[in-house]
């Protein structure tokens, strides 16, 4: 997640003109996608694409994942949908669910940069029954720096509480990184608080590395790790540009 | 300007717009937005809900309304006075600690409003339990409080001068924005002083009398209490006063007050319970009134404990740098600035800041010395060149532009000037390579700043600056090499004018390789970043284990190119004849060869594997292992930073060598992966694109060589050793650097070149010690696991049917073994049946070099 609003106080009339510009009506696509989940089986539910060189596998520990966390079994899950951004009609569930989880709220227009620019980007997962909203992904697409790559932006995710562990943030995060990889995504990236174990742990688990550290990131003093995901290796050998700032 | 506080009326006219608006958004229909092109993601995260009071922050909240204002006239007891000192303290050391001082400082209602504290208005009644209490005397508000209140506040506009500076992170390390409060800039120092001698006397007289008459048993600790907090206020604004005067004028002086204060601190601790609190002296919304536009956000104030540990810290940083404002030599400010840079915990953004400051201002290093002297030293102490190289310098230097006003105009103005000031022809060229080495100076200069200041940054910021010093050398280093060739076809002139153009058969073999001076000690200091900058990935906990391994045979390559290195630069002045110098000793750098004499016990096999291993797999490094035992009589002797830095540079790789082979053998049983499933899982990454993105700072360089991706990977592989074989290796490396590194607690500060930073360094040492204890006491562990052992079993039975199959005689020869244990490795590893275990890493030990186990087995 972004770093809540920094005090950096912008002089607030700046960019003066009465130049009322674009409106931006949101295009509403179903990709109703249902999930791949509501399974309670543990590893390798979430590996939607290219699978894994299968030799090897057997000999894994390093990561948690062998500690079984299998959800508990007595509460069976109820069915899960998961749909695109729609229109301005979800943005209350989107944000109380996401309020939840944060010290501080954001405004109201950050949410709206998000999803009106980037629409496309965004997921929700709905129970089915109660027609909640009970998870949600919010990401962004802009070229980036000095060599203009297309880097994909994960600004929020969450998962009401008591539907974690239940691969529901895997496939969120999932969804996103196909819909910014098809939309040309050269790399994705996001923040979180270096001491989010759930997150990093989750992020690590699609291939997410530790790319930075970014001291006293958050104003509550917390410092946060940026990961990042490569989408095009290709790329790398290409960058001639030894230095990024 | 200051403005001063009004919270009351606003002086801007203002025009409600909600009809307007309501009419006009008639016709958009829901989720339609407008929003100009320009409005960033910072605007939407900073936009004000206008009267929602979560997000409205200007939104006068009638809670706040209806509460009464603080009579800042209101008399104090001794004791109140304690209390309300002590968290202004807080306050203070919060704010220095990253926080805004709307939050921290400014919710003091006394500092706020310090002008307003009246001293002859004495009319108003005291209020609350002290009714029937006797009134204090008004001094202990309008003489003593008012005075140390103004004191901090002052202190912390001094404070706040330095940070303005921009040396560390606004946001980041630390938060300017006053909200345009004064801190009394105005009131001169002597005023200051002044109110608190006045203070201070009203105290030892009337003061005293008060507190004996009031205070019960008390007295005596209340009265030290008060008097603790004055002389702390005195001593700690002169201490900063002295500490930002310009050009470090006052710093030496600094060093009594800081200590001073430092007493002071353990008075303010030893007297802190004393404190009764005033309830509404301190007004923690006041926020809201000083910031408009974003929600202040839930901050926690240190406690007082952690304000005496850090004001204390503060106070030791501070001492530590005003000493090394009398450095002796470049070597060991080189050593306080790395030393500095990464003690544990980290210093606070205003010691990192005076650092910097201290560091280099006008050309001038510490206060005192050019900073073209800093750096001739520094390649003095590296490479000793021959000496009449620097002859001249600062006649040369004046005439190039003296306070870096160098431009090429100068320059060659400068060569032009030659012919007059030279007597001869050997002269002539002398000069003209005297004037390249100043040239020289002058461009290294920025590179070698850039990379001390670095240590004045906090780690996070350390890591990302030094990709971009590693670029400042790589630049310079393609400059030195020109700089070299003039150098050397100069010196070759010289020669041919000494001994005539034929260069007889003796004079042909005695002529040294020509040294790369400039080069050479470019190249070291290049190294030498990007071994920081690797470390600080496992210090900031970027690497996942599945990377450790990939990490540590890479920082492993550079140590080892620059123990080469280093050696290398060893050999050439050695090689140099010369009048011999007095040098103190140190001991002989580590070899290969001392730790086969080791009490290790190694069957003769074993032996044999070790030397075949030592030219393949470690071959980057072998150069390290030359003896150090000829006699040098009369050749140049190096310098001993030279000396102190091959040693340590040798103990690093071999610390990092014994790290890797441990992840190397873990790998190796299956116990640990460099390709976990999940980093391919979605087709987007694999070891080796990762490879390339966490070493791209590197790719581009000259030299060293890269370690590519094959050559990880055959490293891994240990020449098809088994991972008991590895391990024994491991504990030979740990077993070398342990040695080492307690030959080096034997040398003295003055030996190390750690005159200004001897604890940090000796702790550090100690830390390194410590892991290679425990690494070895690991590794007996890890030897006994059953993976590990039944790999052996598999390993030594496809080597003996390799052997029968293969070879008639009883005698194996090396190559053999070579060829069947590497062919066995890669082709097919052998299916082990026993539990994979959990690894473990624990870098309590140090921050660079994990301590590698298995946790136990899960049964
Ligand atoms: C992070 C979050 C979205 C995860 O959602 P989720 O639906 O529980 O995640 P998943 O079930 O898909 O978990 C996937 C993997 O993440 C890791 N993980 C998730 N929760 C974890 C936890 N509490 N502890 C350790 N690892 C955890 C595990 O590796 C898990 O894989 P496993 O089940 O095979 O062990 C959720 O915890 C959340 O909403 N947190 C609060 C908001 C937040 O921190 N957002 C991220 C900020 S960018």
């Amino acid at each position: 997640m972004p770093p809540k609003s920094k005090t950096k106080s912008k002089p607030k009339a700046k960019s003066g003109g009465p130049s009322a510009a674009t409106t931006t009506t949101t295009t509403t696509t179903t990709t109703t996608a249902t999930a791949p989940s509501d399974s309670t089986t543990t590893e390798s539910s979430h590996g939607s694409s290219t699978n894994t060189p299968a030799t090897k596998t057997k000999t894994e520990t390093t990561s948690s994942s062998s500690s079984s966390t299998v959800p508990s079994m007595a509460t069976p899950l109820p069915p899960i949908d998961y749909v695109g951004y729609e229109s301005e009609h979800q943005l209350q569930g989107m944000m109380s669910l996401i309020e939840n989880d944060l010290s501080e709220p954001y405004s109201i227009y950050t949410y709206r940069y998000f999803l009106h620019q980037w629409p496309k980007l965004s997921f929700l997962a709905m129970d089915r029954e109660k027609g909640t909203c009970i998870g949600v992904i919010v990401c962004r697409l802009e070229p980036h720096g000095h060599s203009a790559r297309n880097r994909g932006y994960i600004a929020m995710l969450a998962v009401s509480k008591e539907y974690r562990k239940r691969k529901i943030g895997s496939t969120l995060v999932l969804m996103a990184i196909e819909a910014m990889k098809s939309a040309g995504a050269d790399e994705i990236v996001l923040e979180t608080e270096y001491t989010n174990q759930s997150a990093i742990a989750l992020y690590q688990q699609m291939g997410f590395i530790k790319d930075k550290r970014l001291y006293r990131y958050y104003l509550n003093g917390v410092d946060a790790f940026r990961l990042k995901l490569l989408c095009k290796p290709e790329l790398l050998a290409l960058d001639l540009a030894p230095v990024n700032a | 300007m200051p403005t001063k506080l009004s919270l009351s009326s606003s002086v801007y006219p203002y025009e409600d717009v909600t009809a307007l608006l309501d009419t006009a958004t008639k016709d958009m229909e829901v989720g339609q937005l407008i929003q100009i092109p320009s409005f960033s993601l910072f605007d939407a995260m900073c936009a004000i809900v206008i009267m929602d009071p979560k997000m409205d922050t200007g939104m006068v909240m009638d809670d706040i309304v209806s509460r009464p204002v603080f009579n800042i006239n209101m008399r104090v007891t001794p004791t109140e006075f304690i209390w309300i000192f002590d968290n202004i303290l807080i306050g203070q050391m919060t704010w220095l600690s990253g926080h805004a001082l709307s939050q921290t400082l400014f919710t003091s209602c006394h500092i706020l409003r310090l002008l307003e504290i009246n001293e002859y208005d004495d009319d108003e009644e005291p209020s609350g339990p002290t009714k029937d209490a006797p009134q204090p005397p008004r001094e202990f508000l309008v003489a003593v409080l008012k005075s140390c209140v103004l004191a901090i506040a002052k202190s912390c506009s001094l404070i706040w001068s330095e940070m303005r500076k921009g040396q560390v992170y606004e946001e980041e390390d630390f938060m300017t924005n006053k909200f345009g409060v004064s801190m009394f800039e105005d009131i001169p120092t002597a005023s200051l002083v002044a109110m608190l001698d006045q203070a201070e006397y009203w105290m030892e007289t009337e003061g005293t009398q008060w507190i004996r008459d009031h205070c019960g048993d008390d007295a005596g600790e209340i009265l030290k209490g008060v008097m603790e907090r004055i002389d702390y206020c005195r001593s700690s604004y002169m201490a900063l006063f002295q500490v930002i005067a310009p050009k470090c004028s006052l710093y030496p002086q600094a060093g009594p007050q800081l200590e001073a204060m430092r007493t002071h601190i353990s008075g303010l601790k030893a007297t802190h319970a004393l404190g009764t609190k005033v309830e509404g002296a301190f007004d923690h919304t006041i926020h809201r009134q000083l910031v408009a536009n974003t929600p202040p956000r839930a901050i926690a104030l240190l406690t007082f404990d952690e304000t005496i540990e850090q004001l204390a810290q503060m106070c030791t940083d501070l001492m530590s740098i005003g000493k090394a404002l009398s450095f002796t030599d470049t070597a060991n400010l080189v050593n306080f600035f790395i030393l500095f840079g990464s003690q544990k915990p980290a210093p606070g953004a205003f010691p990192r800041s005076i650092l910097q400051t201290v560091l280099y201002e006008d050309r001038i290093v510490m206060g005192s010395r050019k900073v073209e002297d800093v750096v001739r030293e520094s390649i003095q102490e590296t490479v000793s060149p021959v000496s009449w190289i620097f002859d001249n310098f600062d006649v040369l230097q004046a005439k190039l532009g003296g306070a870096g006003n160098t431009t090429p105009a100068s320059e060659s103005q400068l060569l032009e000037s030659i012919p007059e000031l030279a007597e001869d022809d050997i002269s002539s060229y002398k000069l003209r390579i005297q004037t390249n080495v100043v040239m020289f100076v002058e461009k290294a200069t920025k590179p070698f700043v850039d990379t001390l200041q670095i240590m004045g940054q906090n780690t996070s910021r350390q890591r990302r600056n030094l990709r971009k010093i590693v670029q400042l050398w790589e630049t310079l280093q393609e400059q030195a090499e020109v700089f070299d060739a003039d150098v050397h076809a100069v010196l070759e002139e010289l020669r041919i004018q000494q001994l005539g153009p034929t260069g007889d058969e003796d004079g042909a073999l005695e002529q040294p390789a020509a040294p790369f001076y400039f080069v050479s000690w470019v190249y070291h200091l290049k190294l030498w970043v990007m071994e920081w900058l690797l470390f600080l990935g496992s210090e900031l906990e970027l690497y996942s284990p599945f990377e450790y391994s990939m990490v540590y045979a890479y920082v492993d390559s550079v140590l080892g190119a620059h123990s080469q290195h280093l050696q290398r630069i060893k050999s050439i002045i050695e090689s140099e004849v010369l009048e011999p110098e007095p040098v103190v000793p140190i001991g002989p750098i580590p070899t290969k060869e001392t730790h086969e004499e080791s009490g290790i016990k190694e069957t003769s096999e074993q032996k044999k594997k070790k030397k075949k291993k030592k030219k393949t797999s470690a071959s980057s490094t072998t150069t390290t292992t030359s003896t150090t035992t000829e006699k040098v009589i009369e050749y140049a002797k190096p310098k001993k930073t030279i000396l102190m830095w091959l040693y340590l540079t040798s103990v690093k790789m071999q610390l990092t060598r014994g790290v890797f082979l441990v992840l190397a053998s873990l790998t190796k049983a299956g116990h640990l992966t460099t390709t976990p499933p999940h980093i391919a899982s979605h087709g987007l990454n694999d070891l080796e694109t990762l490879f390339a993105h966490r070493f791209r700072a590197f790719r581009l360089l000259s030299s060293p060589e890269a370690l590519t991706f094959e050559i990880f990977l055959s490293r891994v592989d240990c020449d098809g050793l088994d991972s008991i074989a590895i391990l024994d290796y491991a504990t030979d490396y740990f077993s070398e650097a342990q040695r080492a590194l307690d030959q080096l607690l034997l040398l003295s500060a003055a030996e190390a070149q750690v005159l200004l930073c001897e604890d940090a360094w000796r702790k550090d040492i100690k830390n390194m010690i410590k892991v290679c204890i425990a690494s070895k006491i690991g590794i007996a562990g890890l030897q006994k696991d059953a993976r590990i052992l039944e790999l052996r079993k598999s390993t030594l039975e496809a080597q003996k049917r390799k052997a029968a199959a293969s070879s008639p005689g009883p005698k194996l020869t090396t190559a053999q073994i070579r060829s069947s244990s590497s062919s066995s490795s890669k082709a097919s590893a052998p299916v082990l049946k026993a539990p994979v275990r959990k690894v473990v890493f624990e870098w309590k030990y140090h921050s660079w070099w994990p301590v590698v186990t298995l946790a136990p087995p899960s049964s």
